[in-house]
């Protein structure tokens, strides 16, 4: 290798690891940039209602700028005759390397004062220890960037400072977006979850379940949202009362309210029913007699316990006296159809005086007898269902009950099938089909099925009318859908209700799940109104007399349904004025005021409700009506400053 | 001889002057180096100092180490042109005849020492310098080259300024270097006393003949300089231009003028001196730094109110030095 190439490889040695040695040093500079911004915000934070995600940005930044000032440092290209000046400036080598380097490269190259320059500089050359001159340990950016990682650190246990107002807003931001994701999944979830839904309630919902993504993304203003919650909540409601106003629906929501918990079908019921006959017996011991049985068990439980011990004559009388309460309750229980051989146990025991195992008996016979009267009750309960459920189709469609409905369809049909009906039969039928086709007639086309049914099974096409049968059930079926439809639709109604006192009280959506009024697709009940703006306001003679100042009414006026009530001593009878009052307004035509409906506990004398769930679902609703400029403008701010005041 | 060996020679011949020269003047080493700087680098030398610190003995023993014709001027206000250059007096011929022949006058010597150059007219003290700068002298009509080496050591003292005459700035840039002679230490002046007070004298021989001082001035033109380090020097110059974009901020405020071009030759031919005396082949960055003040300082033109704050050329050197970056390129990459 010559002179001039261990120069060059040298230097080329030197290029190549001040370029890494610039990348590292770009990494450490960027990064000190990086972590100086990230700490900055972070001061801002703590300082200034900035969002957090400034922050979480500002550390992304930092590795950002990391890499960038790596990859700027390695990018830095530098050439050999700058290596080597800047080797020739750090290793104190007198400008040999750059000279030679120079030399070299010019047109006196050849000269003997060239040769001697390169000669001398590849000599220093040698000498020149690169991991030395570029080393790469932490530049001092490093110590900095240690330094600021520190202060941030720091500043992380510094509580940050946010106004009462930001607060609030925050609040309102966090309970909007709750808000918006609950009411959205779950009109979604109900979306799914129903497959014949209408095509306009459809688009109500779906509405109402992209109005609660703008929510959650908590963009709007609540004012705005509220606007809107309370839109979509009209737009649902009309749906509702559309599908509402079909009678069918309203007897099978009616019935379906009345066995609420149970969907057995009448046949199950009597099979359950039958099978707990046969377990108490022929004779149907009710479970009055079972618990009078069982407590007087337990009386004479307690005398023999405290018989436990005593040898004198009273104990003697006591124990024939339990003997022979025993021996009649074993009685009343075999006029019943039932016998306990662990009472007859203790009969034996307290013969041969074994108290212990007399009241260990008499336990065991108490359970026995629990169970006996759980069991009566259950029968009880079956037994009065099935007085409610219908028996015969006609009954069964009268009373809405759809799911019994179908099932008789369907039995009858599989009669129809199989072709086996004796006449006497196939008349009960056709009675039976005749009576139903006119309380059917309101289930869709299920009545003209039923009634084509009938006119086959009068021409004796069996195969015919089971058809038709098959397609008043599918009908039947459909009106079944529908409620379960009008279900999700009262669910979507109650989830936008939720929401609204979200976003009014700015609470969060547990809370107010309890408190939003229940949404009840029947219900003609209205609530009993705000303010003055409820009560048919129009037809108060007492509002005329107002003096038209501009100003709220004065408590001096004489107010005929506001009169103050008081903490009075109620009577066992409620006084007239403390009756629940109905009340109803209109502020527009079509347009219902807004309710809210309080439940206290009643107790005699007092009643209470707790004064912050009455001012917070006062104050949604307010916000509600103020929202949809349902109360007149002079009277807005008022309304507002009254429920300020409150809190 | 190659050129290794040349310079091989160059170091060993420099080093015996300088030896020789140590064997009667005590310190002052930067004062020798000064001189033999620009002895080899063909320029002359002005030395400043106060009476008594050796100047004259300086240039006396280089006289004598270096076996060339040495002459002594002591100028003085009444000293004519004539005095110094020679003149044409009338020659009785051997026929009986008369003639004007050319009298040399004292400048025709290899070393001249013009002592306390401050005291004499401009008139001569043009008269001196144009021999300095031209190597040659007219005199009644005809140019006389002065014979190479030609060396002037002009000395002047800092005080007592009544009846002299400052040299003008343009004179000034004819001296290659201005050296300072300062106040020897008190190791120093205590061996100067131990060497001038008890009878010995140092017996100086001469070194280095006519011939090899030429090549040896020769020598030191062909070192090479690397462009960066001519950029530096040209940047040092031109830093010392006030009111000009290359200007540093001293310059603005404290320079009237800068230095001319004559001082960028000085700091690289200094330079390339002090590069063979160090042994090296090339001219470095240190090489210019160190002899930037003694090459400058007499080209700077210092305002009145450097004056007036007491800042020295020297000041000024230091600063520029300081701010001027070596090398731009590398400053810009580190």
């Amino acid at each position: 290798m010559s002179d001039f190439q261990i120069i060059q490889e040298t230097l080329k040695q030197a290029v190549r690891r001040r370029r890494r040695y610039q990348a590292w040093r770009g990494l450490w500079w960027g990064l000190l940039l990086g972590t100086v911004i990230w700490v900055l915000l972070l001061g801002f934070y703590k300082i200034l209602p900035i969002p957090y995600q400034w922050v979480a940005w500002g550390g992304y930044f930092t590795g950002a700028t990391a890499l960038g000032g790596a990859v700027l440092g390695w990018c830095r290209k530098v050439t050999l005759q700058e290596m080597a000046r800047w080797v020739d400036q750090n290793q104190a080598l007198h400008e040999r390397l750059s000279t030679a380097l120079e030399r070299a490269s010019s047109t006196d190259a050849s000269d003997h004062w060239s040769q001697l320059v390169v000669q001398d500089a590849a000599r220093h050359a040698k000498g020149v220890d690169l991991k030395r001159l570029l080393p790469l340990r932490l530049p001092r950016p490093a110590q900095w960037v240690l330094l600021t990682l520190v202060l941030g650190v720091g500043l992380g246990f510094v509580p940050k400072y946010r106004s009462e107002a930001y607060r609030e807003r925050q609040e309102q931001r966090e309970a909007m977006k709750e808000a918006g994701h609950k009411m959205a999944k779950i009109i979604r979830r109900e979306l799914d979850s129903r497959s014949a839904l209408q095509e306009s309630t459809k688009a109500s919902m779906e509405d109402a379940a992209k109005l609660g993504d703008q929510l959650k993304q908590a963009k709007l203003k609540r004012v705005d949202a509220l606007k809107k919650l309370a839109k979509a909540g009209d737009k649902l409601k009309q749906e509702a009362k559309k599908l509402a106003k079909d009678p069918a629906l309203q007897r099978m929501q009616r019935s379906a309210r009345q066995n609420s918990g149970s969907k057995a079908s009448a046949s199950q019921l009597q099979k359950r029913m039958e099978a707990l006959k046969k377990k108490l017996g022929d004779k149907g011991a009710n479970s009055e007699q079972l618990q009078a049985i069982r407590k007087k068990l337990e009386q004479l439980q307690k005398a023999a316990a405290a018989m436990q011990g005593n040898n004198s004559a009273q104990a003697a009388q006591t124990k024939k006296n339990i003997r022979q309460s025993l021996s009649n309750l074993q009685s009343r229980l075999q006029n019943m159809g039932q016998s306990l051989p662990s009472l007859q146990a203790a009969m034996k025991a307290l013969k041969s005086s074994e108290v212990d195992r007399v009241l260990s008996e008499m336990d065991q016979a108490i359970n026995d007898l629990q169970s006996l009267e759980e069991m009566a009750k259950a029968l009880q309960k079956m037994q009065s269902k099935m007085e409610k459920m219908g028996k015969t189709l006609a009954e069964q469609l009268k009373r809405g009950q759809a799911n019994t409905a179908q099932q008789t369809l369907s039995q009858m049909q599989q009669k129809l099938n199989q072709g086996d009906l004796s006449r006497a039969e196939r008349k009960k039928m056709m009675e039976e089909i005749k009576k139903a086709i006119k309380p059917a007639g309101i289930y869709g086309k299920a009545g003209k099925h039923l009634k084509q049914a009938l006119q086959q099974m009068q021409q004796k096409q069996n195969s015919q009318a089971a058809k038709s049968l098959a397609k008043a059930a599918k009908e039947l079926e459909k009106m079944g859908q529908q409620l379960a439809n009008m279900k999700s639709l009262a669910k979507a109604l109650q989830a936008l209700q939720t929401a609204k006192m979200c976003v009014g009280n700015c609470q969060k959506w547990g809370k107010c799940k309890g408190m939003a009024k229940k949404w009840s697709m029947f219900s003609k009940k209205g609530g009993t109104g705000v303010g003055l703006w409820g009560p048919d306001a129009q037809n108060q003679k007492w509002l005329k007399n107002v003096p038209k100042t501009g100003n709220p009414p004065k408590s001096h006026l004489n107010r005929p349904n506001m009169k103050p009530r008081g903490v009075t001593e109620r009577e066992a009878k409620l006084n007239e004025n403390l009756t629940p009052s109905k009340v109803k307004g209109r502020f527009s035509k079509g347009g219902q005021m807004p309710s809210v409906r309080l439940e206290g506990v009643s107790i005699k004398g007092e009643s209470s409700v707790d004064f912050q769930e009455v001012l917070s679902k006062a104050q949604s609703e307010a916000e509600s009506a103020l929202s949809q400029e349902k109360v007149p403008q002079a009277h807005r701010d008022r309304v507002r400053n009254y429920f300020d005041n409150l809190k | 001889m190659s050129t290794e060996e040349e310079i091989e020679s160059f170091r060993q011949s420099y080093t015996a002057l300088r030896d020789e020269v140590g064997k009667v003047i005590v310190g002052h080493e930067s004062i020798v180096d000064g001189t033999l700087t620009a002895l080899l680098a063909q320029g002359h030398v002005l030395l400043e100092g106060v009476p008594g610190l050796g100047k004259t003995l300086l240039v006396r023993t280089l006289s004598q180490a270096l076996d060339l014709n040495f002459n002594r001027i002591q100028f003085t206000p009444d000293l004519m042109p004539a005095d110094i250059l020679g003149t044409n007096i009338v020659m009785e011929t051997p026929d009986g005849g008369r003639s004007f022949q050319f009298q040399k006058g004292p400048v025709f010597a290899h070393l001249l020492l013009a002592d306390e150059i401050n005291r004499a007219t401009p008139k001569t003290q043009s008269a001196m310098l144009e021999a300095m700068q031209e190597h040659s002298v007219t005199a009644g009509g005809e140019i006389r080259h002065l014979e190479d080496p030609f060396f002037v050591l002009a000395t002047q003292n800092p005080i007592d300024q009544e009846g002299t005459y400052p040299l003008p700035e343009a004179q000034l840039d004819r001296f290659f270097l201005k050296l300072l002679v300062t106040y020897p230490s008190s190791e120093e002046l205590t061996e100067v006393l131990t060497r001038t007070t008890e009878g010995k004298t140092a017996d100086v021989q001469p070194v280095l003949h006519r011939e090899k001082l030429l090549e040896m001035q020769r020598l030191v033109r062909q070192v090479p300089v690397a462009s960066h380090v001519k950029d530096y020097a040209v940047r040092l110059v031109l830093a010392t231009h006030p009111n000009t974009e290359t200007a540093v901020p001293i310059s603005n405020q404290f320079l009237r003028f800068g230095s001319s071009p004559r001082g960028g030759q000085t700091l690289l031919l200094a330079g390339k001196v002090r590069a063979l005396t160090h042994g090296r082949f090339n001219v470095s960055f240190e090489d210019i730094q160190v002899v930037a003040h003694e090459t400058l300082r007499h080209r700077l033109i210092l305002n009145f109110e450097a004056e007036a704050d007491g800042i020295t050329a020297d000041h000024i050197i230091d600063q520029i030095l300081s701010e001027v970056p070596k090398d731009a390129a590398v400053a810009a990459a580190t």
